[in-house]
């Protein structure tokens, strides 16, 4: 059992959260909404002890998790994943992930075998045992998270915006692990798919509320996408040919990708969707002149991509990583900004004029690591719009973001692309397509297997969900 | 970069040990500055490393540059007069015979094996597996590296051209970038390694757990043999 009364968290002078009341029960499956920053992951990390005991925050109230203080120390009863729970991996193989916690808690080798062989069965992972986490697929790297996490023996799991990296073929697995694991398990996220999986839901807003998840279907909440009817988007336009692909071909290791054929039309918006490892990124890269193909062509402009020079490439066609932070240097949002505008010789004003399309004109002085990451993703658009590309590819833009942050940089990729800029967005969330999307183009295997309107090409899709839960 | 072999004869001595016997091995190549036979440890570097050639394939351009620069840098430091060559040639065996001793090392020991082996060198738990966690990180970085250099690339910085000072300076939009990133994960890394209650006790136990056998013996007597002989001031070898 759970127990918080009247909590309250701030760091320095932000508050994130105060008078917050709740009993989670044994047993239960709990979920926590909100928009970014009300506190959903320093409340996963006040009930582990990470919060005061890692990071320094002033709290008020009381908090116990059966019946002990995590004020005072890291509780072993309570299980964390963390989000990018890719960072959280340091063992080089299965077997030494989950055993290293149990050799920290001074297992016996015997007892230590034990637990990795049964954990190891229970997620499937046996065949798993030797090979190098970081080999692994999404999915698989989190069972393993889990797995670790299970093995230490721990009674309530938290798990920390589990779904912002998988397909909806892993989040669909994720809801059914939940439900076979017999723990509390409380979760921190913003898929209403999953939510609606848990007993209960406190949404963190104006005023922290407790909900029965079923009535999540019924409620617009803050910071959480509702329900809705799919919403096809009007069927795409084809205009002129600005990006063509002929015979593309990349291998990297086992993987091949093959793409015969793909014509995208000037001024049009288009999806890369499918499961992960289907090749959208390897696809984009190549588009964006990142990397080069072992054969065919990439034509912009009727023009063979390989004929332009680094700066030309720029400017006809941009790649928007999902992770803004790979990109930002500058001290300050104005510096940042301009410094394609310099690279490249090109007026300074093409660099206000994208500062003021994304809406951070009054920020041009802040420094840009200080900002929230939806922001710092503004910011990172910014500098790629300054150089005005033609074509501008996304590569998963809306990781990470609550529903108020997507819908403003959706809102802000259509207006792009009614100002006339070809969109391509790479993207595994499904709903995010059926609600803005006209085109779409399916991959698997490294191959393209559907192109068309997305009501048609969804309504076959084997990775969407029935259910609208994607 | 680096395969972690997972068998074969090294692999399966003790960490500690296989440890011990790259200590003496390194400190042997130190004790001579004779060309012949430094020549001698190479080859057995080479023979050794023979399992493990897909390793040294990937490192085989830093392996040459570092024996064709190690080998001129020497006579252009000491003036073209004799002995200079062949004290360039000595230097060289000795570094690229040092660089492949580490790769055998690095090729059958996974972080966690290079933990135990340094506490078996009574180094403490928490020193020895940062080190080893170091080792894993490695590759890490060198992805965080790739990206953020991409990054900057699709918005047309182009540090392939200009001279090397030009070159260089346009290098310098991707280390913060990196830095920061490496500084994010870094935080990250040190909430899910207490999360895994490192360090909470002040021991552990060990799940892998490699006894000192009769090839860990010989590899011993083999290599402290190598050792005496080299430090012998008659040396058999000229």
């Amino acid at each position: 059992m759970i127990r918080i009364a009247r909590l309250g968290l701030a760091f320095g002078e932000k508050k994130i959260f105060e008078d917050l009341d709740l009993e989670i029960e044994s047993g239960l499956c709990f979920g926590i909404g909100g928009c970014n920053g009300k506190g959903k992951t320093s409340l996963l990390y006040l009930i582990k002890g990470i919060i005061p005991n890692l990071i320094f925050g002033s709290i008020t109230g009381e908090i116990t998790v059966g019946g002990e203080s995590p004020r005072d120390r890291l509780l072993e009863t309570v299980g964390i994943m963390l989000d990018e729970f890719e960072e959280q991996v340091t063992g080089s193989t299965v077997e030494y992930e989950i055993g290293f916690p149990l050799e920290n808690q001074r297992l016996p080798g015997g007892e230590i075998e034990k637990r990795i062989n049964h954990w190891l069965s229970v997620f499937g992972l046996i065949d798993k045992r030797d090979q190098d986490p970081w080999t692994l697929s999404g999915g698989e790297l989190q069972r393993l998270v889990l797995a670790t996490v299970l093995a230490q023996g721990a009674e309530i799991l938290l798990l920390d915006e589990p779904t912002s990296n998988l397909d909806p073929k892993g989040r669909a697995e994720l809801r059914q692990l939940i439900k076979q694991i017999d723990k509390t398990v409380i979760i921190a996220d913003h898929d209403p798919g999953l939510l609606l999986g848990m007993d209960r839901i406190l949404h963190l807003g104006e005023r922290p509320t407790v909900i029965p998840a079923r009535e999540l279907e019924h409620l617009q909440l803050e910071g959480i996408r509702p329900f809705q009817q799919k919403r096809f988007p009007p069927q795409p336009t084809s205009g002129e040919t600005v990006l063509e692909v002929r015979g593309l071909r990349k291998k990297k290791g086992d993987f091949q990708l093959n793409i015969d054929h793909l014509k995208v039309g000037r001024g049009e918006l288009i999806a890369i969707t499918g499961m992960n490892g289907a090749g959208k990124t390897t696809l984009a890269r190549l588009l964006a002149g990142i990397d080069r193909p072992d054969s065919g062509r990439v034509m912009i402009d009727h023009q063979d991509g390989e004929s332009f020079s680094r700066s030309d490439r720029a400017r006809k066609i941009s790649y928007l990583d999902q992770n803004p932070d790979h990109q930002i240097f500058a001290p300050k949002v104005w510096d940042e900004v301009r410094f394609g505008v310099r690279n490249l010789g090109l007026d300074e004003e093409f660099a206000r004029l994208a500062l003021e399309t994304v809406g951070l004109s009054d920020r041009k002085d802040s420094d840009p690591f200080l900002l929230p990451k939806g922001d710092r993703q503004l910011v990172a658009l910014a500098s790629t719009l300054a150089l005005r590309p033609e074509i501008i590819i996304f590569d998963e833009p809306t990781t990470g973001l609550d529903f108020p942050g997507i819908q403003r940089i959706m809102d802000l990729i259509l207006r792009l692309n009614r100002e006339g800029h070809t969109i391509i967005i790479i993207t595994h969330a499904l709903w995010l397509i059926r609600w803005y999307i006209p085109r779409v183009v399916l991959m698997a295997s490294g191959r393209i297997v559907e192109d068309g309107p997305t009501d048609r090409v969804l309504s076959g899709y084997a990775g969407d969900d029935s259910q609208g839960l994607d | 970069m680096l395969e972690t072999i997972p068998k074969g004869w090294i692999k399966n001595l003790n960490p500690t040990v296989r440890l011990i016997c790259l200590l003496i091995l390194l400190l042997t190549t130190l004790l001579t500055q004779d060309p012949l036979g430094l020549a001698f440890l190479l080859i057995l570097a080479l023979m050794i490393a023979l399992p493990y050639r897909r390793n040294l394939y990937h490192f085989r351009h830093l392996l040459i540059l570092l024996f064709i620069f190690a080998t001129l840098i020497w006579p252009v430091f000491l003036g073209f007069r004799p002995g200079s060559f062949q004290f360039g040639l000595a230097m060289a065996e000795r570094l690229v015979s040092m660089v492949i001793f580490g790769l055998i090392y690095a090729s059958v020991s996974p972080p966690e094996e290079i933990t135990i082996g340094l506490e078996g060198l009574f180094i403490p738990f928490r020193v020895a597996y940062a080190i080893g966690l170091a080792m894993r990180l490695v590759p890490r970085l060198f992805l965080v590296g790739r990206l953020v250099k991409e990054a900057q690339m699709v918005r047309g910085l182009d540090l392939d051209s200009g001279g090397p000072i030009t070159r260089l300076k346009k290098h310098i939009p991707l280390l913060l970038p990196i830095f920061m990133t490496t500084m994010r994960s870094a935080h990250r890394l040190m909430i899910a390694l207490e999360a895994k209650g490192f360090g909470r006790r002040s021991h552990h136990s060990y799940y892998f757990h490699r006894p000192v056998g009769w090839p860990d013996l010989i590899a011993l007597i083999l290599t402290t043999a190598i050792f005496l002989l080299y430090l012998l001031p008659l040396s058999v070898l000229p």
